[in-house]
């Protein structure tokens, strides 16, 4: 009797499975670092509820107080961003002394 | 004519043939001196200085390319920065002025009016004299980045300088061995190689030595910082002032 073989072998099978577990890794990772990254946003810019507006000096001080935290925030949060973008200007000038093998000549 | 006579004749004649042969044909070889054979090193000496000057040159674009990214993402950060800024200060000036109404509400005389209007202005007066401190402060920082870039790539292309005139003269004293001794290929071949080396390594030791700009930076930030502090403290005892005098005013502690 003929043997007829419909389906997948277990390779294709390990194949697939490990495909999707790196995509599946990928996607994750990609993910969680730009959830991570929301996360590290919204803790630097809190959004406190505003002091009850009862007509007293305490009230106002609060008030006062939580417009130069938001400022202060938003200093941390462009600070933060201006010296990363700084930091990335040593690329192009190291590549500089590789521009030759001199063993090739 | 008798034999013997023709063939001394004919002797004669192939000697004096003989004879020009062995005299001219040394002399006509070295009336044209033999050309040294050219190494391949300096046949292919041209190739290889113009396959290394477009790679420098290369490199130099792509160095000028990044500056330019590089402060175009400064100054789009920094305009970012500023207008967030200015956004978040009318907003709370928005909220402030209600909080002020709801104070002046509690006013029935007219010094105690008088004495809000007073209180509302100094601390109106206070936030905006922080606000242009901190502003500043802001504007410090800025120049201080700028300057410290600034400076950083006039270091650079003091070292790309040096490094290029090392280049080309490693180049040159190639072209003048090969020219002088074309099939010194092998000799000028390690001289210039070790120099070649030298100039990339003098060039890479230098890059590592001048240090980073990060740190020049970080201490920029943290002396904008300490001015924000400072500001602070400074409003909080202005604003300190205005509330005790509205208290005095009010004689009331519950104001």
């Amino acid at each position: 009797m003929k043997k007829t073989s419909k389906g997948f072998s277990v390779i294709e099978i390990l194949l697939v499975i490990i495909l999707v577990v790196l995509v599946g890794g990928v996607g994750y990772s990609v993910y969680h670092r730009n959830h991570k990254s929301q996360a590290v946003a919204n803790q630097q810019t809190p959004t406190q509820p505003l002091p009850p507006a009862d007509g007293t000096t305490q009230s106002i001080d609060s008030l006062v107080a939580q417009d130069a935290g938001s400022e202060s925030s938003i200093n941390t949060k462009y600070s933060n961003d201006d010296q990363s973008t700084v930091q990335g200007t040593n690329g192009s000038t190291a590549d500089l002394g590789g521009a030759y093998n001199e063993s090739s000549f | 004519m008798n034999r013997p006579f023709r063939q001394f004749k004919l002797g004669a004649i192939g000697a004096g043939l003989v004879f020009s042969l062995t005299i001219f044909t040394p002399a006509m070889t070295l009336a044209a001196p033999a050309t040294p054979k050219e190494s391949p090193f300096c046949t292919n000496l041209p190739n290889t200085i113009s396959k290394v000057s477009t790679d420098i040159s290369n490199l130099k674009s792509k160095m000028t390319a990044e500056r330019s990214k590089l402060d175009q993402q400064i100054a789009a950060g920094r305009a970012k920065w500023d207008q967030e800024i200015k956004n978040s200060r009318a907003k709370w000036d928005q909220e402030r002025q209600g909080y002020f109404l709801k104070l002046e509400a509690k006013a029935t005389t007219d010094a105690q009016k008088s004495a809000v209007k007073t209180y509302e202005a100094a601390i109106t007066a206070a936030v905006n004299i922080r606000r242009t401190a901190n502003d500043a402060a802001r504007t410090t920082y800025y120049a201080g980045v700028d300057s410290a870039i600034s400076n950083q790539r006039a270091t650079v292309d003091g070292q790309v300088a040096t490094f290029t005139g090392s280049v080309n003269s490693a180049e040159s004293t190639a072209q003048s061995s090969c020219a002088a001794t074309p099939s010194s290929g092998p000799d000028i071949r390690t001289t210039f190689q070790a120099a070649m080396k030298s100039a990339r390594e003098s060039y890479t030791a230098a890059r590592k030595s001048d240090g980073n700009i990060k740190d020049q930076v970080k201490q920029l930030a943290q002396t904008r910082d300490a001015s924000f502090k400072s500001n602070d403290a400074t409003f909080d005892a202005s604003s300190k002032a205005a509330r005790d005098a509205l208290k005095a005013a009010f004689k009331s502690t519950n104001i």
